[in-house]
């Protein structure tokens, strides 16, 4: 059965890289009231409170993030959304005790970094959770320079980042080696053991918008110093993540890039009574990507309002290259939104995919970017040609 | 006076993404077309969101192309607007007619056509962003291509995959009589499609081993056809002119079509302001180094 999570992931990615950014209460009251088991909504909603000055409100809507994310087994999110919480409100000791048993329940061992989230005792948690640097990066912006010394250990909050791998031993002339995208819950920096200075053979770049925490060497260091213990749950994240590279030596996320590639688009809204033919919709899609597509609509006559459309079921059919490369795809109406384009008015709405046969997902992939070949070559040139 | 009554020499500048200036460069082609002597009108082609009247200073056209598909008037050169500069027209877009955001099959050849038939020397399509079939088409009857690219990763994708669009497009225009090579390129479409064509080389290899010789040497010659201009535009450093190189090797390598990305337009924040107080491009300083590359850029396209 699909989580919740699962069903709404395009308006939780598109909030999360930043594409889809919601300014006002209003927007929030609506979509919580559709969403309201959503955690990368409230914790987007706590940040929007922050930056109204509403914080005894946003120390709410992060607490009720961090618990969210916790329902949805990802540790670091919730520790994350708990610090921010605590950074407004701190918390009586009893409920940092009893956040501790709960990440503790969680059981992964999906990812390197879930684990030795939840393994962390109360005294250990308790001393990342003060020392943990919450770094917030726009899209392209270089995180890690190849060949400097690793001095950081990161983990990856929300967004995308590609890890590009150089051959160590053409340090004046960089050739690529190989090129490995970070997700979600994937880490970087290689700081221990301590003893070791490791120079890096990656740059690492983020590709959305991305957060990341982030702890020094000193810092960790530190932490181990008070608590040794800790020296064994390290070391484990280190050689899980390394056999995880023998397993896949080229790791591969999803990751749903948006293409800015207006398309022409008919939309089918379903009707939820059955017999009744369905609602034609026409417009331009803004961008695309595998997970779904924002589309602006085109005026007409007698079209419902856009929040009658929400949650609907469509059949959006994409036109490609010819007519007769007709792209048919099913899915739902997460959001509808009216944006100010020009000065003028413009109904937009998102449709998250529900299923697409392989054939499709090819198709879709090739015409917003091409095969992989093609983007090997594009991607190794522009570290070589074009990126500073 | 026009190079030859009835045929203009058509550009059509494309590029796929939205924002990388496309508009832009096809007005200032016009300009500098027209200060040279040359008749020239610069059509908006961005039927879903035409905006070049505004960087012409225009702000509220008296007609559009809508009333020349619509027969409120006969001929294309009706709906031609004067410019503040001697020899260049302008053909507004008709962004608030939905209808014509993506013509039908005759209402798009009555547009080629009539762009043929234009008094002028020059015409330029600026086209919309996207690679829809119709903005393909109009960009494969250009006799001067242009595929505009900004120095990102998404526009080097976004112009990229216009031109691979516009090749397949024009080989499926070319076999759309004949099923069996139909079929071929639209498997050949899909990169990862069970016959390994993963470039066109391979395509046309497998076409020749199907169909013989003859029939892969037409197509080869028609995609031969297809040469655009890479320009990359808003330049801030010299490395960033790579990127329409990129754009180049990839297609040589992939499309087979050989591209030229010599030419690069520098980025100059008086655009930028210009565009925001809609102040007309044409009042651009003359010393902007934009014009500079827009020179170059004729040249080359006019040897």
């Amino acid at each position: 059965m699909e989580t919740p999570i699962d069903r709404h992931k395009s308006v939780a990615q598109r909030i999360a890289d930043g594409t889809l950014s919601i300014r006002s209460q209003k927007e929030f009251d609506n979509l919580l009231k559709i969403f309201p088991d959503h955690p990368v909504l409230f914790r987007s909603y706590g940040d929007f409170l922050k930056r109204q000055k509403d914080l005894f409100k946003a120390a709410d809507a992060y607490g009720t993030a961090a618990a969210l994310f916790i329902e949805e087994a990802v540790p670091l999110q919730s520790i994350v959304a708990k610090v921010l919480e605590w950074e407004i409100a701190k918390p009586a000791h009893e409920e940092v005790i009893a956040f501790h048993g709960m990440l503790s329940r969680i059981r992964s061992e999906e990812k390197p970094a879930l684990n030795f989230w939840t393994q962390l005792s109360y005294s250990e948690l308790l001393s990342f959770m003060l020392k943990l640097t919450l770094v917030r990066l726009s899209p392209e912006k270089r995180v890690h320079k190849a060949f400097e010394e690793e001095n950081s250990l990161f983990f990856v909050v929300s967004g995308a980042l590609r890890e590009t791998v150089y051959m160590p031993e053409k340090r004046d002339r960089p050739a690529i080696l190989d090129t490995v995208d970070l997700a979600e819950n994937d880490f970087f920096g290689t700081i221990y053991p301590f003893t070791e200075t490791v120079v890096s053979t990656s740059d690492i770049h983020t590709l959305t918008r991305v957060e990341l925490i982030k702890i020094t060497r000193s810092q960790l260091a530190a932490i181990c110093n008070t608590h040794p213990d800790l020296n064994a749950l390290l070391q484990e994240l280190y050689q899980r993540r390394e056999k995880a590279g023998e397993d896949a030596p080229r790791r591969t996320v999803r990751r749903n890039v948006r293409h800015h590639l207006p398309t022409q688009a008919r939309i089918k809204v379903f009707r939820e009574d059955k017999g009744q033919a369905p609602l034609l919709l026409e417009g331009f899609i803004d961008n695309i990507s595998l997970g779904g597509v924002c589309v602006f609509l085109n005026q007409m006559p007698g079209r419902p309002l856009l929040s009658q459309l929400q949650g609907r079921n469509v059949k959006l059919i994409m036109k490609l290259i010819s007519p007769s490369v007709d792209l048919a795809i099913l899915g739902e109406i997460v959001w509808t939104k009216v944006f100010d384009v020009d000065n003028r008015k413009q109904d937009a709405l998102g449709i998250q995919f529900k299923e697409m046969s392989d054939p499709d997902r090819e198709l879709l992939e090739a015409y917003c970017s091409g095969g992989d070949g093609e983007q090997n070559l594009m991607w190794g040139l522009w570290e070589s040609l074009v990126k500073k | 006076m026009a190079n030859d009554k009835n045929t203009p020499t058509v550009w059509a500048v494309g590029g796929g993404k939205g924002g990388v200036g496309k508009s832009v460069i096809s007005t200032l082609i016009a300009f500098w077309l027209s200060r040279s002597g040359k008749s020239t009108v610069l059509v908006d082609m961005d039927l879903g969101g035409a905006n070049v009247h505004t960087l012409m200073g225009i702000r509220n056209p008296s007609r559009t192309l809508n009333d020349f598909v619509t027969k409120k008037v006969k001929s294309l050169d009706d709906v031609c607007i004067a410019s503040e500069v001697d020899g260049l027209r302008l053909i507004v877009g008709a962004g608030e007619i939905l209808s014509l955001a993506n013509p039908k099959f005759a209402q798009k050849i009555k547009i080629i056509r009539a762009v043929y038939g234009l008094d002028a020397d020059h015409v330029i399509l600026d086209l919309g962003a996207g690679a829809s079939f119709n903005i393909l088409d109009f960009f494969l009857t250009a006799e001067k291509q242009i595929s505009v690219v900004t120095p990102q990763p998404t526009s080097i994708q976004n112009a990229y995959a216009f031109l691979r669009s516009a090749v397949y497009r024009r080989l499926s225009q070319l076999t759309s009589r004949d099923l069996s090579l139909m079929t071929l390129i639209q498997t050949a479409m899909n990169p990862k499609n069970e016959l390994q064509m993963r470039t066109i080389k391979e395509l046309c290899h497998v076409i020749e081993e199907l169909e013989g010789a003859g029939s892969v040497e037409a197509l080869k010659k028609e995609i031969a056809r297809i040469r655009p201009l890479v320009i990359t535009n808003m330049v801030r450093d010299p490395d960033d002119k790579n990127a329409g190189r990129i754009v180049q090797l990839v297609a040589e390598k992939y499309l087979t079509i050989q591209a030229d990305a010599a030419c690069a337009v520098s980025y100059d924040r008086q655009v930028d302001r210009m565009i925001s107080e809609m102040t007309p491009l044409v009042q651009l300083n003359r010393s902007s180094r934009v014009f500079a590359d827009i020179h170059d850029i004729c040249n080359r396209m006019m040897p």
